[in-house]
């Protein structure tokens, strides 16, 4: 019985590793994730909408009802076939949290910076020198690339935060808190919109979970009753 | 009334005579432990991955256009179609779990020793027919590591001489991997290789009760028997280790289900982050990884830096599992009768398989391919040498009766 | 070996054991079976179908597909109107007692306004589709119009009731349907849905 106990930690040891890779320049700043928080998920659907939609799609939230109450409908997004001005089309974001982690997408929505050296005039520390226009001017205030980041950028054996190469040279309309948390819940909608049966499986795994440990109690007495012939 | 239909039916057909030779008078060794729960798990898995395969195959569109979205529809728009999909991807990963841990079994107690030689062989094949049923089923969500990791195993191929290149355009059905291939990869992993698996199977469990199982002794049960007939350390299968296979099922069912219900992804490991991402020939992720069950085979392919000759050493480790019965000139069947030799042995064995499964989900560094290159040493030294320190090592005194526990 | 063998203790445990387990089975076949209910994608397909009807003149014949079948819709004229109460005793069921209609159809129109006909253009033989055969004595000499069915021959009435001596054994169907104006009806449910997203 230890052994077998052994042999699933040991199975399980992989898990430490997660197999993502990260090769970003940054580090990944840790967003505040929360689906089972509906009021969260709301607020950042409307941000959503207010301030995504017109270039990215969520087309696989099509007969989701959460996204229609938010007014998220697929009459409202960009068609499949629309044609950009931009090289690459803004990719529909249905996945985008499994495809890039909670944290990156997290993280991209705050190190946007003003970049004269750019046609667009804005530019991005994850993703650089892309056709997304900085949207978050207004909100955010004006960030610039701080003078000073060569330290920060030289020391090879750790990654610098994001608020190490830049400044904010002038505020937006939201406080630091208020963006952040802007952010959030954009992030935690995606995150939601990623994955809409997480909630119905994390409960459903209770019952399951719950039943088979009672019919284990009950298989593993009668397996004993029965064993006592053997001596 | 019921006992009339059973003699209407066993005049016809051997329902009974099956029921009793296979199960109700059929005598197994009554230490089994829990190492040989693994052949009861797989059979498991393998009625849950043919279960949840029909179930998906009701949604699932099989074409390059519609393949990826027709998954994602089954996660958001079928009722509990995400469960349908998890089950059926953790499934895949448990097979290999199951399987392996199986195979660890018979070869820690010399289950693949005589006369049990062809059952072993069967078990091998059924073991090449899973890797290429789980490479199908692989390609079908067709997302980035579908595709890229389709074009990566079919290149192989391309050690071929003079053929390479014709064999690879005939398997693709196309110039490149594309929506052919997964129509018709989607042919041979719903209809195909299942059937092959199935057969496969039924062949595997006939050479199990012709010989009957080993034990953790090794001991041949069937050299004592009472007057009867029957072994005197054999118990009945039924209702000792249906019984005790129930508990163990249960058990295996709650650690396969939390993992369903909590831990699909597995950290990246079951299902990858890249696989959501659609499918697009132009555009290659920066890592191409097989999933982890076929990364010890990977990594002995990538530490050899010739790709025919990668290709030949990776089929030669198969190929010596399948000759172990052959390598191993031990008198005595269980690694607790064995001598240190053999102990080391099926230490360094472990700790290569595993060792080349951990390097082989990493990208190709330095360090990577040198842990490649030492555990794809260790893993053909274990083989090479077994015929002689199997041999010559000193064994304990296997004793003629099973005792307690 | 132990010798004192619980007989009551064994079948109560292997009873209750199969009984949770059974319980177990069926829970667990639950999703299974739910799984192959209509998809989202299939609900809102099969959701219901807005038309314009401003422009149809009597006599017209309209046709739109819902739930993938064909369903009809006639503007209907005094001429045709009259019709029905001459043609009831040749008619199976001219008081459309059998359930092939929503309860505001059950009258002599079986429409909710008499100049409006809708009904689901499958014949209730064996599911061809009929015509729409407004010309009278185009059928036969006292043809006085309706829908013919070419296959067998069954024909029904302005109200697509069935005639007697055919072999259509009930009226065609009429499907739920409400007027959400003047000009437009929704086929399919009996109320303005308010999930109106196209």
């Amino acid at each position: 019985m230890k052994k077998f106990l052994l042999l699933i930690v040991l199975l399980l040891v992989p898990l430490l590793t997660f197999a993502s890779d990260d090769s970003s320049s940054i580090v990944l700043e840790k967003a505040p994730i929360n689906v089972h928080d509906k009021s969260s998920l709301m607020r950042g659907a409307k941000s959503f909408k207010t301030l995504c939609m017109t270039c990215h799609a969520l087309r696989m939230l099509q007969y989701n009802s959460f996204a229609k109450k938010a007014g998220i409908t697929i009459d409202l997004m960009p068609a499949k076939d629309k044609e950009w001005w931009f090289a690459k089309a803004p990719p529909d974001l249905s996945l985008t949290v499994s495809q890039h982690g909670a944290d990156w997408i997290y993280t991209y929505l705050q190190v946007f910076y003003q970049d004269p050296a750019v046609k667009i005039g804005s530019n991005n520390l994850l993703v650089p020198n892309s056709s997304m226009p900085n949207l978050f001017l207004g909100l955010q205030g004006k960030q610039e690339l701080n003078a000073n980041r060569e330290k920060a950028l030289n020391e090879h054996w750790r990654k610098p935060h994001y608020y190490s190469l830049l400044n904010k040279t002038s505020p937006g309309s939201m406080t630091n808190e208020q963006f952040e948390q802007t952010v959030a819940d954009i992030t935690n909608f995606l995150a939601y919109a990623s994955e809409p049966s997480k909630l119905q499986r994390e409960r459903t795994g209770v019952w399951v979970i719950l039943f088979l440990v009672v019919f284990l109690v009950l298989a593993y007495f009668l397996k004993r009753e029965y064993w006592k012939d053997i001596e | 009334m019921a006992s009339k239909l059973k003699v209407w039916i066993d005049d016809r057909f051997p329902m009974t005579e099956l029921w009793e030779n296979h199960v109700s008078k059929y005598y197994a060794p009554k230490n089994l432990n829990f190492w040989y729960l693994f052949g009861v798990f797989s059979l498991l898995v393998l009625l849950n991955q043919i279960i949840t395969g029909i179930w998906l195959a009701m949604y699932y569109t099989p074409t390059g256009a519609e393949a990826f979205d027709s998954v994602e529809q089954i996660m958001r728009n079928v009722k509990y179609g995400w469960l349908l999909r998890y089950m059926h991807s953790t499934g895949a990963s448990a097979f290999f779990a199951v399987i392996y841990l199986h195979m660890y079994r018979g070869i820690m107690y010399g289950s693949y020793k005589g006369p049990r030689e062809l059952l072993w062989v069967i078990g091998m094949v059924i073991l090449v027919v899973l890797l290429i049923e789980a490479v199908t089923g692989y390609v079908l969500p067709w997302g980035q590591m579908s595709f890229w990791a389709t074009k990566v195993l079919i290149s192989v191929f391309s050690v071929i001489p003079f053929v390479g290149k014709y064999v690879i355009t005939w398997l693709q059905g196309d110039y490149n991997v594309s929506g052919i291939t997964l129509h018709r990869f989607f042919s041979f992993h719903v209809v195909l290789l299942p059937l092959a698996i199935i057969a496969l199977t039924l062949v595997h469990v006939m050479a199990l009760h012709k010989v009957g199982s080993n034990n953790p002794e090794g001991i041949e049960i069937k050299a004592c028997k009472d007057s009867l007939g029957r072994p005197l350390d054999g118990i009945p299968f039924h209702p000792y280790y249906t019984l005790k296979d129930l508990v163990g099922v249960v058990i295996f069912l709650i650690v396969f289900f939390l993992i369903v219900f909590y831990a699909p992804t597995f950290g990246g490991y079951f299902i990858e982050a890249p696989n959501f991402v659609p499918a697009n020939p132009l555009v290659t992720p920066p890592v191409i990884v097989p999933p982890w069950y076929l990364a010890s085979f990977y990594s002995i392919l990538r530490a050899v830096p010739n790709k025919l000759m990668g290709v030949i050493v990776a089929a030669a480790a198969v190929a010596f599992l399948f000759v172990l019965p052959w390598l191993d000139r031990s008198p005595v069947k269980s690694i607790r009768y064995r001598g240190v030799w053999s102990k080391l042995g099926l230490t360094v064995f472990v700790i290569s398989f595993a060792g080349l499964g951990v390097v082989g989900t990493m990208s190709l560094t330095p360090l990577v391919l040198f842990f490649s290159r030492f555990f794809t040493v260790t893993f053909f030294m274990v083989f090479l040498t077994m015929p002689f320190y199997t041999k010559h090592e000193h064994c304990k005194r296997v004793p003629d009766r099973v005792t307690k526990g | 070996m132990s010798n004192n063998i619980d007989k009551n203790r064994r079948k109560f445990l292997a009873g209750a054991t199969c009984a949770v387990g059974a319980a177990g089975v069926v829970a667990g076949s639950i999703p299974f079976i739910a799984s192959m209910l209509p998809s989202e994608s299939a609900i809102a397909a099969g959701g219901p179908v807005r038309v314009k009807i401003d422009k149809m003149k009597p006599g017209d014949q309209l046709t739109v597909i819902w739930r993938g079948r064909p369903i009809w819709i006639i503007r209907r004229d005094e001429k045709m109107l009259a019709t029905l109460p001459v043609l009831e005793p040749e008619l199976r069921d001219p008081k459309s007692i059998i359930d092939q209609q929503p309860e505001y159809a059950r009258n002599e129109y079986r429409s909710r306004k008499k100049d409006l006909l809708v009904l689901v253009g499958i014949c209730t033989h064996l599911g061809c589709a009929p015509t729409y055969r407004p010309d009278v004595g185009g059928v036969s000499a006292d043809w006085k119009g309706g829908f013919f069915c070419s296959c067998h021959g069954s024909k029904f009435d302005f109200a697509g009731r069935v005639f007697k001596g055919v072999p259509a054994p009930i009226n065609l169907e009429v499907p739920p349907y409400v007027f959400l104006s003047e000009n437009e009806i929704m086929i399919g449910v009996d109320k303005p849905s308010t999930n109106l997203d196209v």
